[in-house]
């Protein structure tokens, strides 16, 4: 059988700027397969995908020995040729379905663009194509969704709008490119059931992320890409049990400490009751939404934070966790209910003595990028809060600012350069140094490491566990990732629709849940299980498995 | 990049300017350093006075002598063309800087106040933003008369709406930016982060467009001498020199072509380097 895509040494430069961003991969895909691409950011994978549709971005020079698509070679391709297959025969799916949808256009209309391109067809026969679509991809009420524009829906629903469109004209190849990474777990898991539900017709579909789970649950081959080569490619159950090549090794140890949960608990039972460093009593908080009236986003939720232990907060997106984190930080001001620092409410504080109190409880966001004025240096950043912490002058600040940047495992070569000259895991060690250079009790981390590699997380959430042991830090953890979460947690509390639900000792949580939201959530986990001798793969959807045997994922 | 190769690279600069020289630009460059030149040392460019009336020469045509010829009494024109650079020039950046130092002050304001100072400040920016900007100049030039005070504020006032918008919006978006939210966390006084992250941040935009808009108001400088409300006759004014000089394009073209070649060639030089401006804070090199 002719293979649809057939991809023989690719490469892709970008003379003057990035060189070699694809150095000559291979493979091929045949319909009704799925093959996942899985590599850190900036391996070239997305670079890859944009060349398959004939779009390798501005100035790339494109050079294969056979780039064909249902044996005909794509770069021979004219404009209007390319137009007919991309929507048409191609079906694409990007990370961001906000970014992807025209926030001016009705969700409906965007569905039926590729069928008003493609298909001749009436208006009314593409209007009930477009509900028949949304019904497919299990958006609740169609006919109200339809209507609506891209910013009135969720995240999850966008994803499913986007995946609608895709797959509009019934195309040979579906490409999504890290079609679930920006979703929380519940929905996550959704949208991996709805690609793999439509791998049941002859399409085929090429998957691309960082996340060797949604590989695992999906393909049916893996190619490994590191630095624009594929170091391995292989059956997924062959990858995930027996990697070959050191990277794929690396990768899933990664992925395993990410979602480790067979470890011992980090605290000692004896310290379970330390100092309460800041505890919440009944905030609540209303915004109005935009068709006037008041949307509740937090009802009168109690939380403590104490010193040496990390509580974590699950919940899905538009939950209320980043609110009542926001409150904690002072950054928003709760409707009732007080946020009470060491014993003391902040309202009850004079505005000087509340500044000088503010800087005990230190932020780190999931955007590190964005935490920094572009105009300041890794030096100015750190110098901000080392001000405020009384190292005004002289070298007791710079050698305070290098111990920082040690603690968090950098050096002085970073101080002059700016956040965006850094990577992404550098960037985040920054923002961490600046939070502890004003001296914190408290760590507030929201999705710290969302938007971070595997390996890299696993860095990361090495790096806080060792700081809030050795600093004695309460830690409030909010992740969308209940591996991270278990792996990070002492306490967990469940958040769902603005109330919290459940709370309570992690181990006990995750042993036995009692809210039924909280039992929907955790068999959501895509769990990937490692072992770094025999290596081992599992595929856990059930919170009740013992840790530890997980049954075999079996195709 | 280490600190080496940070040097390194400076040091590479000139051959990598060499090589993407771009005519229009170098020109631009250099008919501004020239006018900067005119400016500042007007007598160093033209020998003559400006003033000096020639009664035996008038209508001259460019000769060597008088290199851009002579206007209806006789004066040098290339002189006064050098002699006017320094006023239009002045009053254009003035001008320019009012609009963008008040405009970010009200951006600001609106941004950070109250949803109603907001709407105030916003709804005043609509009110003057209704009236075409030169008609609103000219408004309140006849009621303060045409000082070169009066000339800026009102060249000033017509360009605040404009700027205040853009500071206003960026403001917006800022005021819930990470790294604010952060140095707030830090527990530093509101005065000081908007001191510190949220007005130079806000103000880049406006800075910017500002070769832009002392271009459009050189243009409107002279624009308001051509209608006679200008700097009074006979101080030389590219505006009013080409007012009068329109009168005799059928017998002595070289007056009106000097005067209106100088206001475009001026307002085209300070927008190729305002463009070139943009295109390098866009990260375009």
């Amino acid at each position: 059988m002719r293979p649809l895509l057939n991809v023989r040494d690719l490469r892709v430069d970008f003379p003057g700027g990035r060189e070699q961003v694809v150095k000559g991969i291979s493979f091929t895909l045949n319909r009704g397969e799925c093959l996942a691409l899985i590599g850190e950011s900036g391996c070239g994978k997305s670079v890859t995908l944009r060349t398959l549709v004939g779009l390798p971005g501005t100035g790339g020079v494109v050079r294969a020995e056979a780039l064909e698509f249902d044996g005909a070679d794509t770069r021979r391709f004219s404009t209007a040729q390319w137009r007919d297959i991309r929507g048409g025969r191609i079906g694409f799916v990007l990370q961001d379905a906000l970014l992807s949808l025209d926030p001016l256009r009705k969700v409906g209309e965007e569905i039926a663009e590729p069928l008003r391109l493609h298909r001749a067809i009436t208006r009314p026969e593409r209007e009930a194509r477009v509900l028949q679509l949304l019904r497919a991809v299990g958006v609740p009420e169609p006919e109200l969704r339809a209507a609506q524009y891209p910013a009135q829906l969720s995240g999850g629903l966008r994803q499913r709008a986007l995946i609608a469109s895709a797959i509009a004209c019934q195309p040979e190849l579906l490409i999504a490119d890290e079609p679930t990474t920006a979703l929380d777990a519940l929905v996550q898991m959704q949208v991996l059931d709805l690609l793999a539900s439509l791998r049941q017709g002859n399409t085929a579909m090429l998957i691309v992320s960082h996340d060797l789970a949604v590989a695992a649950r999906l393909a049916d081959r893996v190619a490994v890409m590191r630095a624009g080569e594929i170091v391995e490619t292989g059956p997924t159950q062959e990858i995930l049990r027996r990697p070959q090549h050191q990277y794929t090794r690396e990768l899933l140890a990664a992925a395993a400490a990410v979602h480790a949960h067979d470890s011992a608990p980090s605290v000692p039972a004896a310290r379970r009751s330390t100092p309460v460093e800041v505890a919440a009593i009944g905030v609540t908080k209303s915004f109005a939404s935009p068709g006037g009236g008041k949307r509740l986003a937090l009802a009168p939720s109690s939380v403590t934070l104490r010193a040496g232990r990390t509580l974590g907060i699950v919940g899905g997106s538009g939950s209320g966790k980043t609110t009542l984190t926001r409150i904690i930080l002072g950054l928003e001001k709760a409707d009732s209910g007080e946020v009470q620092f060491q014993g003391r409410p902040w309202l009850a504080l004079s505005p000087a003595e509340r500044r000088a109190a503010r800087r005990r409880v230190q932020p780190v966001f999931q955007d590190p990028l964005s935490s920094f004025d572009p105009r300041y240096t890794v030096e100015a950043v750190l110098g901000e809060a080392l001000d405020v912490a009384g190292y005004k002058h002289g070298p007791d600040r710079r050698a305070r600012a290098l111990e920082l940047l040690r603690l968090v495992r950098l050096d002085g070569s970073h101080l002059p350069r700016r956040p965006i000259e850094l990577s992404g895991g550098q960037r985040q060690r920054v923002a961490i140094a600046r939070a502890l250079a004003a001296e914190p009790a408290v760590l507030i981390c929201d999705e710290p490491v969302s938007a971070l590699d595997i390996p890299v997380q696993a860095q990361i959430l090495t790096l806080l566990a060792e700081l809030k042991s050795d600093l004695n830090l309460a830690c409030l953890f909010i992740s969308h990732d209940l591996g991270v979460i278990r792996r990070v947690s002492d306490d967990i509390a469940v958040i769902k629709d603005g109330h919290i639900v459940e709370m309570g000792e992690a181990s006990d949580i995750f042993r036995a849940p009692r809210h039924p939201y909280t039992q929907t959530l955790l068999a959501a986990i895509p769990d990937v299980e490692f072992h770094t001798d025999a290596v081992s793969f599992s595929m856990e959807n059930n919170c009740h498995q013992e840790a530890g045997h997980g049954m075999f994922f079996v195709n | 990049m280490s600190q080496t190769t940070l040097f390194f690279a400076s040091l590479t600069v000139p051959r990598f300017a060499l090589r993407n020289l771009r005519p229009g630009l170098t020109l631009a460059v250099v008919f501004l350093l020239l006018l900067l030149l005119a400016a500042a040392f007007p007598a160093a460019l033209a020998g003559t006075d400006p003033l000096a009336t020639d009664a035996h020469n008038l209508f001259a045509s460019p000769s060597a002598a008088h290199w851009l010829g002579t206007d209806e009494d006789g004066r040098d024109v290339w002189s006064r063309i050098v002699y006017a650079a320094r006023p239009s020039l002045l009053l254009g950046t003035s001008a320019a800087l009012f609009s963008a130092l008040a405009g970010a002050a009200l951006g600001l304001a609106a941004g950070l106040g109250t949803r109603f100072a907001d709407n105030a400040l916003m709804r005043f920016a609509d009110m003057l933003q209704s009236f075409p900007e030169i008609l609103l100049v000219l408004v309140i030039i006849s009621f303060w008369g045409a000082t070169d005070t009066t000339l800026v504020f009102a060249l000033g006032v017509a360009g605040v709406p404009r700027a205040a918008r853009q500071v206003r919006a960026q403001t917006l978006g800022l005021r819930r930016a990470g790294f604010v939210e952060a140095a707030l966390t830090l527990g530093l006084p509101l005065g000081t982060v908007i001191q510190r992250h949220v007005l130079p941040n806000a103000i880049k935009p406006v800075l910017v467009l500002l070769p832009l808009d002392i271009g459009w108001k050189i243009a409107a400088v002279a624009t308001l001498s051509f209608l006679g409300v200008g700097a009074p006759p006979p101080a030389p004014d590219w505006g009013s020199m080409l007012a009068i000089d329109r009168d005799y394009v059928l017998n002595a073209w070289w007056l009106t072509a000097f005067s209106a070649g100088v206001i475009t060639a001026t307002v085209l030089a300070v927008n190729t380097l305002g463009r070139e401006l943009i295109r390098r804070s866009e990260g375009r090199a």
